[in-house]
């Protein structure tokens, strides 16, 4: 019984938010925003671990929920909660929040990596409308800066993927994070998806779109920010990049991302909640000066991390928070992907 | 008795006797007219269908008829021509019932569809095609047939664009023909056979067979509209939609792409072809097609011609899925034969919907169309997102199957022309969705027509949404059996022998 449950719900939570997107569904349902998660808390209140294989879907997909993926959605389904309440009514505006949303949950869901890259593409061309959806000329120059950006991620992520299908046959996360480590295409296949991710996750020098964006867009979309692109930026290199025991930290981060950007956005409007070019460069500095002293053993990162100091003084608490969850999980990020590539 | 040789002329006769009546009906008869046109289009299907499951389980269906002196006329079903077969009979049924609705009240429906049902005669005969001889007879049959579609609104562009068509195409034919002879007079068969008929010939006969190939492969690529032969397609946009629909997707580049998927696999052979050192100039050839079809419509402000210029920058991935040489390249190619024709009939559906609906033609003139045509703009939606090759649309399996093809033979550049022409279809193609979706709507369309509470009439709205639906559900099905990536695995197999 339970089973079937959860296997139900892994289906609903992706497939209910599609279906809402059909403006003549929503507008017949009262709070269709917040029904709309409903599959997804049922998921999240039933006990256990559950993997749905669909070997016919998309060249080969599948859904599952272990613990790891517990917590990763249940902030997910926090941030769309709030942003749900936070969001005025608009049938165009409903639309756009269902697709963002469902691909949102199905990237978090997925098992492969094809089923990731589909459901993150949705949510990218989902998320681009809700930013600029606004109508002014402030929030379209973010949508386009951001569309251009998940375009060449895109392209990035679906070079990459080729050449994991090349080497590995199975794509499943966990397989190939295994054999991408070595052979032929592993350099490129790293340097591809590192790439990819890192412009969706907005680092410099791509990370513009994104600062404009806390400043333009409304609050629910501003919520969104750190929870739909950032987070799952970061969960994508988890899941594709061979970091192999440096990996463990980084669902962690993800979640510090998400939850930075919960209490974050949710309690400041429009402040300066992500550091400034300067700070970034600051980063970059402390990277190099990491990169050179490689050849130490260990995570001689975490050093470095430790002389990192948030550019001071940060306008309030809540942009801090939030500023410092994207801020930490990019330098770590990239840290952990220097040192697999001294490795 | 064996029935299963009658099936391939019952095939041709779906089309062939319907399209011989309604010429002799007047144009009052318009019962009649769609009857015989939709009967005709499911009797066709159901044919298909039948040869489908008896090709997949091994069946064999063939006629032969004494042409000439030691040359037949060769009908025959086999996997490769089943796929072309079945992408003609589906989309000509989605089509007659598009074009009945399009051409609702207009003059010479009778003419139209008379050609119309011809037109799908001679597609089907250039699949069926079980030789050389056979396949250029139906091709030039094609190119007659469809010259009185394109000039049908009888304006001074349409025959302009009719006059280029047949100087391109019946120049190609000639190109064609004469590939053919002197290929029959080396050789003495033209049967197309899997691994090709030249395997025998010795090395002194390299470069006549080499010219051989050029003839063959410039009177294919006209109708393919490789460049630099493919100036007839974006003029030939001012037939009426369910004709672009037609050309671009279902019948003339198809005929050309399929022509020379034919030529390589089954004439030449595609190890013998790439021995010969032919196929390496055909991906270049097809790589700058790809570029330039693309480049040339980010450029275009007619929706249809912008549309024109995407086909001979989507249908040179077909060639290039050809000329990469590999098992997974060609499974890329011959799904892309499917996988166009689907997107790239959605698009042209909801391009004659918004000019029959507004009077839009421009994608200047798109701003807000969204609000106006929901469901025609999220049908556009899809075939868009197809085209740049974004998943679960069916364009996302197609560049998927090119790109680990090119990876299999070797051949890393192709991933660039993949990715740059990924990068210039969402130039060309995202900008018209931003005008439709967030731009506000002007206070009056061009040419606005009302049809009540529905946002045009149901017979032209439901065959974009199905070309939509089926564009999704071959994309996010494909692995399931008769997908058509499962069939264009089937005929790979058959070419190269694999497992």
């Amino acid at each position: 019984m339970n089973t079937t449950l959860q296997t139900l719900a892994l289906w609903l939570t992706v497939v209910w938010p599609l279906l809402l997107a059909i403006p003549t569904l929503h507008s017949r349902l009262p709070w269709p925003r917040h029904l709309a998660l409903a599959p997804a808390l049922l998921l999240l209140l039933l006990p256990g671990d559950a993997t749905l294989a669909l070997p016919w879907l998309l060249l080969g997909s599948g859904f599952a929920i272990d613990g790891e993926i517990r917590w990763l959605l249940a902030m997910a389904v926090a941030l769309w909660l709030m942003a749900a309440t936070l969001t005025k009514p608009s049938a165009r505006g409903t639309t756009l929040f269902m697709l963002t949303l469902a691909g949102n949950l199905g990237a978090i869901l997925a098992t492969t990596l094809t089923g990731f890259f589909s459901f993150t593409t949705l949510m990218g061309y989902g998320f681009y409308g809700l930013l600029i959806q606004g109508g002014n000329a402030a929030s379209r120059r973010v949508g386009h800066r951001y569309l251009l950006i998940l375009i060449v991620a895109d392209l990035l992520l679906f070079e990459a993927l080729l050449l994991a299908a090349a080497t590995s046959g199975d794509l499943r996360y966990e397989t190939v994070r295994q054999t991408m480590a070595e052979g032929p295409f592993a350099q490129l296949y790293l340097w591809m998806a590192l790439a990819g991710f890192l412009l969706k996750i907005g680092l410099w020098p791509a990370h513009r779109w994104l600062l404009a964006a806390f400043r333009s867009t409304p609050t629910a979309t501003a919520l969104l920010l750190g929870g739909v692109p950032v987070a799952m930026g970061l969960l994508g290199a988890v899941r594709w990049l061979p970091l192999g025991e440096h990996a463990l930290y980084l669902p962690g981060i993800a979640l510090l991302t998400l939850g930075g950007a919960i209490l974050g956005v949710a309690l400041q409007r429009r402040q300066e909640s992500v550091p400034p070019p300067a700070a970034v460069w600051r980063r970059l500095e402390l990277l190099r000066q990491w990169a050179e002293n490689r050849g130490q053993t260990g995570l001689s990162w975490l050093a470095a991390l430790k002389q990192y100091k948030p550019p001071l003084p940060w306008p309030k608490l809540p942009g801090f928070v939030a500023g410092w969850g994207i801020n930490i999980t990019l330098f770590v990020l990239l840290g952990l992907a220097l040192a697999w590539l001294a490795g | 008795m064996n029935w299963d040789g009658w099936i391939p002329p019952l095939l041709l006769a779906s089309s062939l006797l319907p399209g011989l009546i309604i010429f002799t009906l007047a144009e009052e008869q318009v019962r009649l007219r769609t009857l015989l046109n939709l009967g005709g289009a499911l009797v066709k299907l159901a044919l298909v269908g039948w040869m489908l499951w008896g090709v997949y389980h091994g069946h064999h269906y063939e006629m032969r008829l004494a042409l000439l002196p030691n040359l037949e006329l060769v009908l025959r079903a086999d996997p490769l021509a089943l796929l072309f077969i079945t992408l003609s009979a589906v989309l000509w049924l989605v089509t007659t019932v598009y074009a009945i609705g399009y051409l609702e009240g207009s003059p010479h429906r009778s003419r139209f569809f008379g050609f119309f049902s011809l037109c799908v005669t001679a597609t089907v005969g250039v699949a069926l095609a079980g030789n050389l001889i056979t396949f250029l007879i139906f091709y030039e049959l094609l190119t007659l047939a469809t010259y009185p579609l394109i000039v049908h609104r009888g304006t001074e562009a349409a025959r302009r664009a009719g006059q280029s068509y047949l100087a391109y195409t019946l120049g190609g034919g000639a190109l064609l023909l004469l590939g053919t002879v002197w290929l029959y007079t080396l050789t003495g068969t033209l049967e197309f056979t899997p691994q090709g008929i030249l395997d025998n010939l010795g090395a002194e006969h390299h470069p006549t067979l080499i010219m051989i190939f050029i003839l063959l492969i410039a009177g294919l690529g006209v109708k393919a509209a490789l460049v630099p032969l493919h100036g007839w397609l974006p003029q030939a946009m001012v037939a009426p939609a369910p004709v672009s629909a037609l050309l671009h997707a279902v019948a003339v580049v198809k005929a050309g792409a399929f022509g020379i998927m034919r030529v390589v696999y089954d004439i030449f052979g595609i190890e013998f072809a790439a021995g010969l050192g032919v196929l390496r100039p055909l991906a270049w050839l097809a790589a700058v097609t790809v570029f330039y079809g693309s480049l040339r419509a980010l450029f275009q402000d007619d929706l249809k011609r912008r549309l024109a210029f995407s086909t001979i920058s989507q249908v040179a991935y077909i060639i290039l899925g050809v000329a990469i040489v590999g098992p997974l390249a060609t499974i890329g190619g011959l799904v892309h034969l499917v996988h166009q024709g689907l997107m790239k009939i959605t698009l042209f559906f909801c391009a004659g919907n918004l000019a029959e609906t507004l009077g839009i033609h421009k994608v200047s003139e798109m701003d807000g169309v969204g609000r106006r045509m929901p469901w025609t703009m999220a049908a556009f939606t899809v075939g868009v997102f197809g085209m740049i090759g974004a998943p679960p649309v069916a364009g996302f399996i197609s560049k998927w199957y090119l790109g680990l093809g090119a990876l299999e033979a070797d051949q890393g550049w192709v991933l660039v022309v993949l990715a740059g022409s990924s990068l210039l279809n969402a130039a060309y193609f995202l900008p018209i969705l931003h005008r439709a979706w967030f731009r506000q709507p002007p206070e009056s369309w061009p040419k606005e027509r009302s049809f009540g509470r529905q946002e045009t009439a149901w017979m032209l709205l439901l065959p974009p949404l199905l070309t939509a639906a089926m564009a999704l559900a071959v994309g996010l099905l494909a692995t399931l059996p008769f997908s058509p990536l499962e069939w264009a695995r089937l005929v790979a197999q058959r070419e190269f022998s694999q497992p």
